[in-house]
């Protein structure tokens, strides 16, 4: 018997990250911060970047960070099996499936690697911020907004990363 | 001169035997990279899944934006066809089947009157299309081979942005499905709009319908279907590019296995006719000699 139990996935398109049951999963959707326990409303929604809390029954909080996504809860009969040791097709459980393009556990975050991607971001920013004063046909526009947009969500990752790692440490 | 004969026969017969060695190389490298492209698969399915259930439930959760953003354009002016093949050839029909599948697509929208905007992965569809007088939009090269995330996503945002500007209605996509090991089929699929995934899922719906009562959205179903759309294209090119490396794989496998069995049969048809012409010299040549000691006798 496994009913009111709590299934968690976070897969990325090349990996699943974490699979497995949970006492709680905490996130944060762009409408405010999300604690999901088991039997929890369904609910769609998007995750902002962060760091994901799972809380699993005797061991400690595994951290999880997520560079953006997506979130599905399911509460139904068999949501979670599969996921939940012992769950079968007919009891009530809750799944929640986190989607992230790009996710990593902050125990695998590489500070050194983070702080020279920073860096290298910041250089190409104010590099790309210099020229942009520059008039081009659209095209070459529309490849700085670009190059500029990459950059800055490079940087964005990088600090992330880097926040992720000092709080855990 | 016979012996001349033998010779080239030789000569043939090693370089046979040569190309068979590269050939037999190819195929065991090919099949070392299946296991891994598959494994690939299997591990891209639980987001591709997570994806698709996603948008049913924010398509569920807002009908009349459901509808404006999923399902097939009225009137299609410029469409973007995203075609995946790979960067190398020896690969048996692969290339040539999703290049000559797009070129018969272009000719069919060409007759309804939609012009059409190719992005090219891999570095065999370019020489195809600038040979048939076709413009290419854009080449993406060097990772058909083992696409990341990365590029998908750098995929996916060329063949969105003609879409976005309003530029073109639609965005299509052409390349080699992995359904098994054994059969790969090329297939043209609706990338933008997006596609309600239930159109392939009825039952699923209708087992879920009964049990779910009421979901939450945050935000906005409509504005989730919208950020959601463009990581599905994401996520629906990445699993494209990761099915069509396995096919490429798989294709290559089994070409190269059959030109090393063909290496094979050549090289053993030679030597039977090089013996063959070797055992005639040697007859001719005793020939000649009796002849010539009869001939020598007599006078």
């Amino acid at each position: 018997m496994a009913e009111h139990a709590l299934g968690v996935e976070i897969v990325t398109p090349e990996e699943v990250l974490f699979a497995g049951a949970a006492n709680s999963v905490v996130t944060a959707t762009s409408e405010g911060d999300l604690t999901v326990m088991a039997d929890h409303a369904e609910l769609v929604g998007d995750v902002v970047p962060g760091v994901v809390k799972i809380e699993v029954e005797g061991e400690p909080t595994i951290a999880i960070l997520i560079h953006g996504g997506f979130l599905q809860v399911t509460t139904a009969a068999g949501a979670a099996s599969g996921l939940v040791e012992g769950a079968s097709e007919t009891d009530r459980t809750t799944r929640v499936t986190i989607l992230a393009g790009v996710a990593e556990k902050a125990t695998d975050i590489d500070k050194g690697r983070a702080e020279a991607a920073k860096a290298a971001a910041e250089v190409k920013l104010a590099d790309l911020r210099s020229q942009s004063g520059r008039t081009g046909d659209d095209d070459s526009t529309r490849d700085a907004l670009l190059d500029l947009a990459d950059a800055e969500a490079a940087l964005a990752r990088a600090e992330l990363r880097l926040g992720t790692s000092a709080v855990l440490s | 001169m016979a012996g001349g004969q033998e010779r080239v026969l030789r000569r043939r017969i090693k370089s046979v035997q040569a190309t068979r060695k590269i050939t037999k190389a190819m195929e065991l490298i090919a099949a070392s990279q299946i296991a891994r492209a598959q494994s690939r698969i299997a591990k891209n399915r639980p987001y591709r899944d997570g994806m698709a259930r996603i948008i049913i439930e924010a398509a569920k959760g807002d009908p009349n934006a459901a509808k404006k953003m999923l399902g097939t354009p009225e009137k299609v002016d410029v469409a973007v066809i995203v075609v995946i093949v790979g960067d190398r050839g020896l690969s048996g029909a692969y290339n040539s089947s999703a290049l000559r599948a797009t070129e018969r697509l272009v000719i069919e929208l060409k007759s309804q009157g939609t012009e059409a905007l190719i992005i090219a992965v891999g570095k065999k569809a370019g020489p195809y299309f600038r040979f048939r007088g076709q413009d290419v939009h854009q080449t993406f090269l060097g990772f058909a081979d083992r696409p990341e995330f990365a590029d998908a996503q750098e995929v996916a945002r060329e063949a969105a942005a003609p879409f976005l500007s309003g530029e073109a209605q639609q965005v299509l996509l052409v390349s080699t499905r992995f359904i098994s090991a054994a059969t790969q089929k090329v297939e043209t699929r609706q990338l933008l709009p997006l596609v309600d995934p239930r159109g392939s899922t009825e039952e699923d719906e209708d087992a879920k319908s009964e049990l779910v009562g009421y979901t939450e959205f945050e935000p906005e179903a409509e504005q989730l279907l919208e950020d959601l759309a463009p990581k599905a294209l994401e996520s629906e090119i990445f699993t494209a590019l990761l099915e069509g490396s396995a096919s490429f794989h798989t294709s290559q496998q089994r070409a190269m296995a059959a030109a090393t069995e063909n290496a094979d049969d050549l090289s053993q048809t030679l030597s039977r006719i090089m013996n063959r012409a070797r055992q005639d010299a040697i007859t001719t040549e005793i020939m000649e000699i009796v002849g010539g000691a009869e001939a020598l006798r007599q006078d």
